[in-house]
């Protein structure tokens, strides 16, 4: 068990920087999602910390150890593909025991350790089907099971939820999270799901366009996002474009393009700014309130789904707003003219990317 | 009776199958056994075939030195030219579906080149190569690594020179096909999980290669045992395989009795061979 350490990564594809200049620290036993767009350089970063990829720059280590320039097979990382990429003509056991070979464990003593690890990823009656035969949970854990037996300094995660159906992904997440915490092993997590991400991290990092963008725990993530980015693609949340005019105590005076102004927290470097608005905070009211922000806005959609639902506001100036309400209040026709709500301490700001 | 018919040709496809089937059986299967009670009749020299049934074709085959000579010569023939494809055309294979250069289109039609020439003349060009003042000889002597010129042609490593070029195409475009289709993330996985190159290789790689290697192993076998004009022109009249005596018997001495029972003890060492290295194939498949 060891800590990863990503200096400076760099990894060019002709005159692209697929990845730019990563650094990154997973502490030892903790778990770090890599978060982002497709094409983001997400699975390239933890490619090169496996050794398949070869880095153009930087250095990777763990543990302490600089293993940049170590070969792939010497590296002792465990890693869970998309694919699964077990063996096809090997037996589930087998698959388990090709790592334990590979490093010269006697016989008696595979056999002991591949009984142990099927038995914790719960495929102890399995051991002697072939891949093929397995459902995709199961092929998972098989692919799992063979990572962790070896006992790898790392666990390296590459989207290994991307093939399940909806239901079995939330299985498989919470499984995934309760070995790693009771192996206790440093875990590297790729995926294109910010709920993912959020979910099973005790810190996330987002990643675009081969930089890191910000790496906070999730909860600070979601409530404090750094960049326009990080508010989008971290729970999609509303985002006003406008120019700070001024403070007024706690609060930012925030001028939006329709002439409005609106009340925002946190501090920003400059005047134009976007005031990041979750959509569960926004209220709606049939009536202006003086005391909070209050916009008018029209519903555009309504779609109810439960427990909660979900409406497009367009406001005065031709934006659009997302609302999330409690699906229990939830009666409004599409045309229908509201106000939309929210405390300023809900808000914070990020600089205008634009 | 009729729906259940019906309903059985739908379940397992022979329905569709059914029109092509038709046609194999009436145009291969049907003239093929009309040929067999052929191979039953007595020969008679001079007269041609005769009345009634006799199994001397195949007893003489199968006993007399002369024709066993010529079947375990075609056998082995077979046998070393599908190893020498396959140790040629496996590396080449292996690198026409790994590599990333931009001319891999090019390379391919490269290897698919020499089948767009007349087959006959690919033989005259390794008449013209193997003969005693041929260019192989000329340079070997030239260069002082042999005094007189090798024997080449009319002889086995001729055949063996010739038929393995010729058919080195077909094993490296049934392997080529094999190998690209190999999922990558499998040998990944098996290199993160500490086997080296040749661990990986000898674990993963070769042993999902297998039904390729098969399927061209077993290409190129019939394809030169059953291989007519190169043994004719590079063994000449005299050094035969079993296709060229065959061909003798039906079309110099008129011994179609002899030609046909010769021609069905080869088919059937090809089809028992196959299925042989078949039944091996499933077995290393299942149990590697």
């Amino acid at each position: 068990m060891s800590d990863l350490r990503l200096e400076r990564l760099v990894k060019r594809y002709g005159s692209l920087a697929a990845v730019d200049g990563i650094s990154l620290a997973v502490d030892e036993g903790s778990f770090l999602s890599l978060v982002g767009p497709s094409g983001c350089g997400k699975t390239t970063v933890l490619r090169m910390v496996a050794g398949l990829i070869e880095p153009d720059g930087g250095r990777i280590l763990v543990g302490g150890d600089d293993l940049t320039d170590v070969a792939v097979h010497k590296r002792n990382l465990g890693l869970v593909f998309q694919s699964y990429a077990l063996f096809p003509h090997m037996t589930v056991a087998q698959n388990v025991a090709f790592g334990l070979q590979r490093r010269g464990v006697p016989k008696a003593e595979i056999g002991q350790l591949v009984r142990k690890a099927l038995q914790m990823v719960r495929l102890e009656g399995l051991a002697e089907r072939a891949p093929r035969q397995l459902s995709g949970g199961q092929q998972q854990r098989t692919a799992l099971a063979r990572a962790l037996v070896v006992e790898p300094r790392l666990l390296l995660l590459d989207e290994p939820f991307s093939n399940l159906d909806a239901l079995l992904r939330d299985e498989m997440r919470i499984e995934i999270k309760r070995l790693q915490q009771e192996v206790g092993i440093t875990t590297l997590f790729v995926t294109h799901d910010q709920g993912e991400a959020l979910g099973m991290a005790d810190q996330v990092a987002v990643m675009n366009r081969g930089r890191l963008e910000q790496v906070a725990p999730p909860r600070t993530l979601y409530r404090a996002p750094t960049s326009a980015f990080v508010a989008h693609f971290i729970g999609r949340a509303n985002l006003l474009r406008g120019r700070v005019a001024g403070r007024d105590g706690e609060d930012l005076v925030v001028a939006l393009a329709s002439g409005a102004t609106v009340r925002a927290r946190g501090a920003v470097a400059g005047e134009a700014c976007q005031v990041v608005l979750r959509q569960e905070s926004v209220r709606l009211a049939a009536a202006p309130d003086a005391a909070a922000n209050s916009l008018a806005a029209t519903v555009v959609v309504a779609s109810f789904a439960g427990a909660t639902a979900q409406y497009l506001l367009r406001l005065a100036d031709g934006a659009e707003l997302h609302a999330q309400v409690p699906g229990a209040r939830a009666d409004l026709a599409p045309g229908t003219a509201v106000f939309a709500e929210w405390d300023a301490a809900d808000t914070t700001v990020v600089p205008d990317a634009a | 009776m009729s729906t259940r018919l019906a309903r059985r040709l739908e379940r397992n496809g022979l329905g569709l199958l059914s029109p092509p089937l038709v046609l194999l059986l009436l145009v291969f299967l049907l003239p093929l056994l009309a040929m067999v009670p052929t191979s039953l009749h007595p020969y008679i020299p001079g007269k041609g075939i005769g009345e009634g049934f006799t199994a001397e074709h195949y007893v003489k085959a199968l006993t007399d030195t002369y024709y066993l000579e010529i079947i375990g010569r075609t056998l082995a023939l077979g046998l070393i030219v599908t190893l020498i494809c396959l140790a040629l055309g496996y590396p080449l294979a292996f690198f026409l579906a790994r590599t990333q250069s931009r001319w891999r289109p090019w390379l391919m039609l490269l290897v698919v080149f020499p089948l767009l020439l007349n087959l006959v003349v690919r033989t005259f060009g390794w008449i013209a190569l193997l003969a005693n003042r041929g260019l192989v000889n000329d340079t070997l002597v030239a260069l002082g690594i042999v005094e007189t010129p090798v024997k080449l042609l009319f002889n086995f490593s001729g055949l063996l020179i010739a038929l393995s070029h010729i058919f080195l195409p077909f094993m490296v475009l049934v392997l080529v096909g094999v190998i690209r289709n190999l999922p990558r993330d499998v040998e990944d996985a098996a290199r993160t999980l500490g086997a080296g190159w040749a661990t990986t290789f000898l674990r993963v790689t070769l042993p999902l290669s297998l039904p390729g290697i098969l399927a061209g192993s077993i290409l190129v076998f019939v394809l030169t045992v059953s291989a007519l004009v190169t043994p004719r022109l590079l063994g000449g009249p005299t050094y035969k395989v079993m296709s060229t005596l065959i061909y003798d018997q039906f079309l110099q001495l008129l011994n179609w009795p002899a030609g046909a029972a010769l021609s069905f003890i080869l088919t059937a060492i090809a089809v028992g061979l196959i299925s042989l290295s078949s039944a091996v194939a499933r077995r290393l498949g299942a149990g590697a």
